[in-house]
């Protein structure tokens, strides 16, 4: 049984009322979307692509915040009335981190401390090693989030940018690179060693185009965002209001009106750069991955979170 | 100022005993470089990399040239790492990385840099005699991490090259302790994305990776009339002393070494395996050893008083006037 679940940005859950009542993915409200038009875009080849069955069920869990961007994190107050609302609505929330730097340690501490008052069993992904190693003492839920999912996003093959005569011996490098770039870490004992060390259960993944290869039975639960791939990003944020590159924190929040399309001199997927953060649309192979039975739930993603 | 940091220094591929010997004179203390031996090359190419560098100019590649430094290293009273430093490692690269290592260790490396959170403690258990360093590219965000890391084996932690000046002042005001190293970046080549959460690679021509052929300087505000270019001032003022940075075309740190030698920064980073260290190296030297306050001496040193003042450069902006 696949869970459904949506990623939404808190301050526009309350634009959702009609989404949390019902908890129907048609429901979500879009018409914001436009202002950046290939979210909207994406999310309307996600719903067709969605096995009908799938489409209907009703949400169970919203994901809340910005994994990529400081500048983006959520108030304390707007992120407990987000849980309160989707507590409320019989939703169930999973709080998204991005890497907390040791500056922002006591402050997270405090607000998962108070998050866990006011909801029972509340999810908690995190992005960096030292926070999830610490959040099953606070009484959440732990989930290794998508930055710790670290397979390469369009790694380069010796097939596509390197022309040379295809021999026996080079179809055989070749084959032998897209095995291990697509060895997927949820079952790679040594990795899976770590994420049970912090009671995680589970491992929040993405499409990528060379493919998830698991050897054995994942001993992680694993869940697949949908429909973008995360391929890179960083603090320093030249989108950002800040007189210079140094000081990415003070930010007018440009990218929530601007954007890229990066063009890369080699084929590749469609990108685009939000931010500091670049992504890649998966939509062509959302048929290819739906089908994989290796997920038990979807996280689906209206719009960046960023 | 005469700190007692030690500066590590990266070498290119190409490096050969006598550019070793040129580095150390300039003032390098240790060495890191990549290790890509014909048996790893003959099963999975260059293009999957047991070091984060995918272009064979970035790599050291007979057991011969790895001797042939680490001898050289040896004579001149240096160590020197090996990178094994891929954010993820699998069950084949693990294979082939124990004979990589095994190999690095008979000729002579004293140490390795992983970046798998997950491999530290194999790492330290099949190799008891190395030392451990944890990249910067697995993400050492707090001390939590920290404490996690060093709980697994590890020995020296490497600072992501983003983490700001209060950043490490916190982490490293709760990690310090007896026998645990800490590296941080000081100069040298920068990187357009952040390390341990830059899942993509260096694989494509130089020139036109990913986070080189596409510069922030592209990026435009998608007004109501025409795009507007977001690109900073201080980039304008980058371009303008083009050719006129002996040090390269990185980042810099030398006005902050007091302030690092102060919170507990043992070694100091110049990275190498893709660009000349040599310049670097001797700014750093000059400024640790220098007995004159680090700042002025610095700018005086780099001789490029708009780019100073825009702070566009600085590893650690905050400190740059001290």
């Amino acid at each position: 049984m696949i869970e459904l679940t949506v990623h939404l940005d808190p301050p526009r859950l309350s634009g959702q009322k009609r989404f949390l009542s019902s908890r129907r993915l048609q429901d979500i409200r879009t018409e914001g979307l436009a202002d950046r038009g290939f979210e909207a875009r994406g999310w309307a080849r996600l719903l067709e692509a969605l096995p009908p069955e799938l489409a209907c069920r009703p949400v169970t869990r919203v994901y809340l915040g910005s994994e990529f961007c400081p500048a983006l994190g959520v108030p304390r107050r707007e992120l407990e009335r987000a849980v309160d609302s989707l507590r409320a609505n019989g939703l169930d929330a999973t709080v998204v981190l991005g890497p907390v730097r040791q500056t922002a340690v006591g402050g997270t501490t405090a607000l998962l401390r108070r998050l866990t008052r006011r909801s029972q069993a509340l999810e908690v992904a995190a992005n960096d090693w030292g926070t999830l190693a610490g959040l099953a003492e606070l009484g959440v839920v732990p989930v290794a989030g998508r930055l710790l999912f670290r397979m390469k996003r369009l790694p380069r093959f010796s097939a596509q940018t390197r022309p040379a005569p295809r021999t026996p011996r080079w179809r055989a490098v070749l084959a032998a690179q897209m095995k291990e770039l697509s060895r997927c870490p949820a079952d790679i004992p040594w990795f899976t060693r770590l994420l049970r060390a912090a009671d995680v259960a589970r491992l929040d993944t993405e499409i990528v185009p060379q493919g998830v290869r698991l050897e054995g039975r994942s001993p992680v639960k694993l869940s697949l965002l949908l429909p973008w791939t995360y391929v890179t990003g960083g603090g320093h944020c030249p989108v950002s209001d800040a007189p210079g590159l140094g000081q990415p924190l003070r930010c007018g929040r440009a990218c929530r009106e601007s954007w890229i399309v990066p063009r890369f001199p080699y084929p590749t997927w469609p990108l685009v750069q939000v931010g500091h953060t670049v992504f890649a649309s998966m939509s062509a192979l959302l048929g290819e991955y739906l089908r994989r039975r290796i997920y038990d739930r979807y996280v689906l993603e209206p719009r960046l979170p960023m | 100022m005469r700190a007692a940091m030690k500066i590590v220094a990266g070498l290119p591929g190409r490096a050969d005993a006598g550019l070793l010997r040129r580095l150390a004179e300039a003032g390098a203390d240790e060495f890191f470089l990549g290790y890509l031996p014909a048996a790893w090359a003959a099963e999975f190419g260059q293009e999957f990399s047991p070091n984060r560098r995918y272009r064979s100019a970035s790599q050291v590649s007979t057991p011969r040239a790895l001797e042939g430094l680490c001898s050289e290293a040896r004579r001149l009273g240096r160590a020197v790492t090996v990178a094994f430093n891929e954010h993820l490692v699998t069950p084949a690269a693990w294979r082939q990385g124990r004979r990589l290592i095994r190999q690095a260790r008979a000729a002579g490396v004293t140490g390795v840099i992983v970046a798998d959170p997950a491999i530290i403690r194999m790492v330290a258990d099949d190799f008891p005699d190395l030392a451990v360093h944890v990249s910067g590219d697995a993400g050492l965000y707090n001390a939590a991490a920290g404490e996690l890391f060093f709980a697994q084996g590890a020995r020296r932690l490497i600072f992501p090259r983003e983490l700001g000046w209060a950043e490490l002042r916190a982490t490293l005001a709760a990690l310090a302790g007896p026998r645990r190293e800490f590296e941080a970046f000081i100069m040298g080549e920068p990187c357009v994305y952040d390390g341990a959460r830059c899942f993509t690679e260096h694989g494509y021509s130089l020139g036109r990776d990913f986070c080189v052929g596409h510069s922030v300087k592209l990026l435009y505000r998608l007004g109501r009339g025409r795009p507007e270019p977001l690109v900073p001032r201080e980039e304008r003022l980058w371009e303008r002393y083009r050719g006129r940075r002996p040090w390269g075309w990185g980042r810099c740190g030398l006005c902050a070494i007091p302030h690092l030698a102060k919170i507990g920064v043992t070694h100091l980073k110049v990275p190498g395996r893709s660009s000349d260290a040599l310049e670097s190296i001797r700014l750093v030297r000059r400024v640790l050893d220098a007995a004159s306050p680090a700042g002025p001496l610095a700018r005086s040193l780099l001789d490029v008083p708009e780019l100073c003042a825009s702070r566009f450069l600085c590893y650690y902006p905050e400190l740059s006037h001290d």
